[in-house]
């Protein structure tokens, strides 16, 4: 069942949910529509956002902060819009955390506490990666939906793992070829620990807690769209686990020519998109006669999802 | 009669700023002020070569990579790493060609000694 995709597994792990697609397909109302079916459900979720057009606050009809914010009528479902700022503020307290934990020489440490409380070194636009790669690590919730920017975005945070654990790896062989010169250590045991962390979020992300949903319109360009998204997703070992059919034309209201023909035409690519992914959970959710904004209308779609 | 040449003691200086973000500029202000208490303190007997990134980068590489070896670093060169090997040395102070303080700037005595230290040998 394509719910199955969505709840958390039954061994205690946080269940991990991407929605992939191309831009304007619906891919944060369905993750809204996500994170609300699983917190009806009793779950503890974060919906977390990287749309810099921070289109929660309007699906949501709330402010959603730049800090995990409650989302209006539930104490289990959080939303957050990352920022670069808070991004790299977090991401600085989580290493100073680390450091906290390293043994080494004491000038060191406070060396590398005073470094990275002044330098945060990460360019602006990879510093919500961080906090993804974070959130991969954490147990806080029993499950986090990621609403991200469409397309190339969407890879590069799914691949930044991938990359910043490759740039870890060569600083960590640079530092210990320089270690007798600069008499740092304790920095390389940092650098391993955050090289840990971007260890571990491949793992989850290749493992069975990760459900990357492809989100598209039954037309023809996001067929092709939904298997150039699966080519570029295989070299991470990361497969679309489920496709969400969006927006498709409820048979009952079809009565007249016009929609009747555009009914026939999505059935056509409904078939197409089942024939090309015969092994993957495939939804339908109906497009409805009014926008999805605001709480109740979003429970709508998510009755749909987590009736699946 | 023979010409009686000055030795001096060469100072290449790697300054932060090469991860381009400039977030590192705080580390440079204590670097220079070092580089200039060094030029008025052994005025001739030093020469400070401050290495330029920015469209000078490739003589820098170049350099960097002729002080590793001399260091017996050679090995880090051979892996490729390129801007990483950067990240992670500078600030970074060589004196003679080789290096004298790496991933920190020092302080005054400890560069003043190895800078007389280096003046000794080569007297």
């Amino acid at each position: 069942m394509f719910k199955d995709l969505l709840i958390p597994p039954k061994n205690g792990s946080t269940r991990f949910i991407f929605l992939g697609g191309k831009g304007g397909v619906g891919k944060s109302t369905l993750a809204a529509a996500i994170a609300l079916g699983l917190a009806e459900e009793g779950y503890k979720v974060l919906l977390a956002s990287t749309d810099l057009q921070k289109s929660q606050n309007d699906i949501l009809s709330q402010e959603i902060g730049s800090e995990e914010t409650k989302v209006n009528g539930f104490d289990n479902f959080e939303a957050i819009n990352i920022d670069a700022k808070e991004s790299i503020r977090k991401h600085q307290l989580e290493v100073i955390k680390k450091i906290g934990s390293l043994r080494g020489d004491e000038a060191e440490i406070l060396w590398l506490k005073e470094y990275w409380e002044k330098n945060p070194v990460l360019p602006c636009e990879t510093a919500s990666y961080n906090v993804f790669v974070q959130y991969m690590n954490s147990n806080e919730y029993d499950a986090i939906v990621f609403d991200t920017a469409p397309g190339g975005h969407n890879l590069d945070m799914i691949g930044y793992p991938w990359k910043q654990l490759d740039r870890l790896k060569k600083s960590i062989m640079v530092k210990r070829e320089v270690a007798d010169l600069t008499g740092k250590t304790a920095e390389i045991e940092l650098l391993e620990k955050m090289a840990g962390d971007n260890i571990k979020a491949i793992e989850k992300l290749r493992s069975e807690e990760t459900s990357y949903l492809l989100v598209l319109h039954p037309e023809m360009l996001p067929v092709y769209e939904a298997k150039r998204i699966q080519e570029s997703l295989a070299p991470y070992g990361i497969p679309i686990k489920g496709l969400i059919l969006n927006e498709v034309l409820p048979k009952e209201v079809c009565t007249n020519y016009f929609f009747k023909e555009r009914r026939k035409l999505q059935e056509k690519y409904i078939a197409l998109v089942r024939n090309e992914f015969p092994n993957m959970e495939i939804i339908e959710v109906p497009l409805i006669e009014t926008e999805v904004v605001g709480i109740e209308r979003v429970k709508r779609i998510a009755k749909v999802i987590m009736g699946g | 009669m023979k010409e009686e040449m000055t030795k001096k003691v060469i100072l290449d200086i790697f300054p932060t700023g090469i991860c381009g973000c400039g977030q590192r500029d705080a580390e440079n202000a204590p670097l220079f002020k070092l580089v200039s208490d060094v030029l008025r303190d052994f005025k001739d007997k030093v020469e400070v070569n401050i290495v330029e990134y920015g469209t000078e980068i490739d003589k820098a590489f170049l350099r960097l990579n002729q002080i590793l070896e001399n260091s017996g670093k050679g090995r880090i060169v051979s892996m490729g790493l390129g801007a990483q090997v950067f990240r992670s040395i500078i600030p970074m102070i060589a004196i003679n060609g080789k290096i004298a303080f790496a991933a920190s700037v020092p302080s005054k005595e400890a560069l003043y000694a190895k800078i007389n230290e280096a003046l000794k040998e080569s007297s």
